[in-house]
């Protein structure tokens, strides 16, 4: 246990017994778990105040439609649980020396002015605050204060201040009970000697107001599939109700556009995203889940579906059949919206009749093509770690080598190598976890 | 069903012979000025789903560029969808694969004068060109107009070099194997 102000020093691990996994989403997990079972130490890094990635905010996962949450929930505790793993959220990995076997890490742990022993997480605090901000977590559409928790599963279960919008009024400080509150904590930059690191930084969004014909950002009626989750998440800013923003009504007919961000050479993204043909096809059927008695008619417009995994097709024929989510072949042209009622006109042609569409629906929901995060460029720089032309992580070798980056003793999974559904992310974090254990059981030596 | 290519069919359910299709047709549009990303072509229909003509007609760009890669030569050349572009580079701004359409249907255009298809519209416009040295000739409303907006009054064409050009480019022998609306030979 560290007492609060305490330096702490990570003179204890020794790099042969330890990995750093870099990034706390499903595969950087995985990637954990899977390292500590084998009773070695894991220190994993996550620059948010939370575990849980992308995964975390998603409703239901295709094609099961499992609840997203119950699969996830109990895989954060085991992290946060596990004996040998050490959580270090809220930090960024700045500087990366040595080699396999013996790597020095230069962590920087950003102020969360929170003794994280002290918080049990209770949120007394949270009341007291008189600042409040779009929820990041929520993508920017439900609210948070300044001292907060993004999601209730917050792991671990410890609030943060966020220094940026915080205006030091002291009201948390004294509501808490436990006198976990540190305003006057500093960031602090530590060194971790690890023998193997597993990169797990996964992606972002492309930003679709960059598609001006596509209305985002424009009309209030057109979202991304990101928001879509969280409104349809019973956790999320609207308790779960599927509804349009301009009146709050339940949407009676909805169009998913597929293929933005992706698929675009002119856009500079000439690849295809994988994930989001399925996580549109999913949003479309629990449409007519979650408001049947409401939702008359959910079309998705594609250029290609690529319906690819195991149960995929299958899932996109009950779409189809038991559902009734019409599929149109047409990549869309343009969206314009309708003065008097805010719905949205989809101009599309079809191109399997040669019909040209201009279809009204109440909310369209465009599906973004996903980038490697903006800040991967300067930590693969850190680590000298190459980068493909689409961003994401060069391996070794795509057929063979799927998880070995081009410097030796450290590991790619998940998103960060390329975009993944949570099947093949955790199936990387597990193989990224067998090929790092190798290297710390080898010594380094490959 | 036996499985034979006699007949193969489109979507639209038209038969498609093979003595129509002529297998380098797209090859022979790819290789000129312009045509370089034909073959990129994904047919995903964004062309036509912003193209302000395919809005109010049944043009699609989408559909002329099916028809190429398809090799179906004479009736792409000889059909009124290539006259229908109005040359507004939407579809060329939008496209996803940098195909540059407007681009293509100018090839088109001009293979198709060559055969003797060109439209009767612009067949008039180039004559116009020919005579006047402008496209739309210059009249007394113009003028008046003009001078109404403070504009300086419109300069004689430079025919002499027009002429030259006309000659130098082929542009007179193309319009003399035309008679009337009609190819004559
Ligand atoms: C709308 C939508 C719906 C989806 N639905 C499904 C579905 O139904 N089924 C399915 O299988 N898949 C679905 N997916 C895909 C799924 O989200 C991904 O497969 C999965 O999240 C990938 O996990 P990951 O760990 O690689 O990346 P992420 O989930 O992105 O996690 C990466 C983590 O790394 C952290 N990080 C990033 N950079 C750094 C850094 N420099 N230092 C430290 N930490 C860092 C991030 O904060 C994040 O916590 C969906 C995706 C979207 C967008
Ligand atoms: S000190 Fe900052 S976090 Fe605490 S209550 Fe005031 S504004 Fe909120
Ligand atoms: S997965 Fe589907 S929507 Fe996404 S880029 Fe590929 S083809 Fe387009
Ligand atoms: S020209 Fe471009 S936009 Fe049109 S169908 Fe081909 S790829 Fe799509
Ligand atoms: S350039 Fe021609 S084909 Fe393209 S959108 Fe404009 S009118 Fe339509």
């Amino acid at each position: 246990m560290t007492i609060a102000g305490d330096k702490v020093t990570y003179d204890h691990l020794l790099p042969s017994e330890t990995a750093m996994v870099i990034g706390g989403g499903v595969a950087g997990m995985q990637a954990a778990l899977d390292i500590a079972d084998q009773n070695y130490r894991v220190v994993l890094v996550e620059k948010s105040p939370s575990i849980g990635g992308v995964m975390a905010m998603l409703d239901k996962t295709f094609p099961t439609l499992d609840c997203s949450a119950c699969i996830l929930t109990p895989r954060l505790s085991e992290v946060a649980r596990h004996p040998n793993i050490e959580l270090l959220t809220y930090s960024e990995v700045v500087g990366v020396t040595g080699k396999a076997g013996d790597f020095r890490v230069k962590v920087l742990r950003k102020a969360r002015k929170i003794d994280e022993e002290k918080c049990s997480g209770c949120g007394d605090c949270v009341p007291h605050c008189p600042i409040e901000v779009p929820n990041e977590f929520d993508q920017g559409l439900g609210f948070r204060k300044a001292i907060y928790i993004g999601f209730p599963q917050n792991t671990p279960l410890v609030y943060t201040i966020d220094s940026e919008n915080c205006i030091r009024c002291g009201m948390c400080e004294k509501a808490c009970v436990r006198e976990a509150v540190m305003l006057d904590a500093q960031d602090e930059e530590v060194e971790i000697p690890v023998g193997a690191i597993v990169v797990a930084t996964g992606y972002e969004l492309y930003d679709v107001s960059k598609y001006p014909r596509l209305g985002y950002g424009k009309y209030r009626n057109v979202i991304h599939a990101l928001e879509y989750e969280r409104i349809i998440n019973a956790a999320g800013p609207t308790g779960g109700h599927l509804m349009r923003f301009s009146d709050g009504k339940i949407p009676r007919s909805i169009g998913f556009v597929q293929c933005v961000g992706a698929r675009d050479l002119h856009k500079g993204v000439p690849n295809c995203s994988r994930i989001c043909c399925m996580y549109s096809i999913k949003n479309a059927v629990m449409a007519f889940e979650l408001a049947h008695d409401h939702v008359k008619d959910v079309t998705l417009y594609y250029a290609d579906l690529r319906a690819f995994g195991k149960g995929f097709e299958e899932f996109k024929e009950m779409a189809k059949t038991r559902f009734g989510v019409k599929f149109i072949r047409g990549r869309v042209g343009e969206v314009n919206e309708n003065p008097e009622n805010r719905n949205i006109r989809v101009r599309v042609e079809n191109t399997e009749s040669g019909e040209f569409l201009e279809n009204e629906h109440e909310l369209v929901v465009i599906s973004p093509g996903i980038l490697p995060p903006r800040t991967l460029r300067a930590l693969s720089n850190q680590m000298g770690l190459q980068l493909d032309s689409d961003g994401f992580i060069s391996v070794e070798h795509a057929s063979i080598y799927p998880v070995d980056t081009t410097i030796p003793g450290i590991y790619v999974c998940g998103c960060a190598e390329s975009p993944k559904d949570i099947p093949d992310s955790v199936a990387a974090g597990s193989a990224a976890a067998m090929r790092a254990s190798i290297t710390l059981a080898k010594g380094g030596v490959q | 069903m036996g499985q034979t290519d006699e007949v193969r069919t489109q979507r639209d359910d038209i038969p498609i012979r093979d003595e129509d299709v002529e297998r380098t047709f797209k090859y022979e549009v790819a290789h000129q000025v312009g045509g370089e990303g034909l073959l990129r072509c994904l047919k995903c229909g964004a062309c036509s789903g912003g193209c302000p003509v395919g809005a109010v007609t049944d043009y699609r760009p989408r559909k002329v560029l099916g028809n190429v890669l398809l090799g179906l030569k004479d009736l792409v050349l000889s059909s009124d969808d290539i006259w229908m572009c109005a040359a507004c580079f939407t579809c060329e701004e939008r496209c996803v694969q940098e195909v540059n359409f407007t681009d293509i249907v100018t090839i088109l255009r001009n293979m198709a004068v060559k055969q003797g298809h060109a439209a009767r519209g612009y067949l008039e416009m180039a004559r116009t060109v020919v005579a006047y040295g402008r496209v739309v000739p210059k009249t007394f409303a113009v003028d008046k107009m003009r001078a109404n907006l403070e504009l300086p009054p419109l300069q004689d064409p430079a025919m002499e070099e027009l002429t030259k050009i006309i000659q130098a480019s082929g542009f007179d022998k193309i319009l003399a194997l035309y008679k009337g609306g009609d190819k004559t030979q």
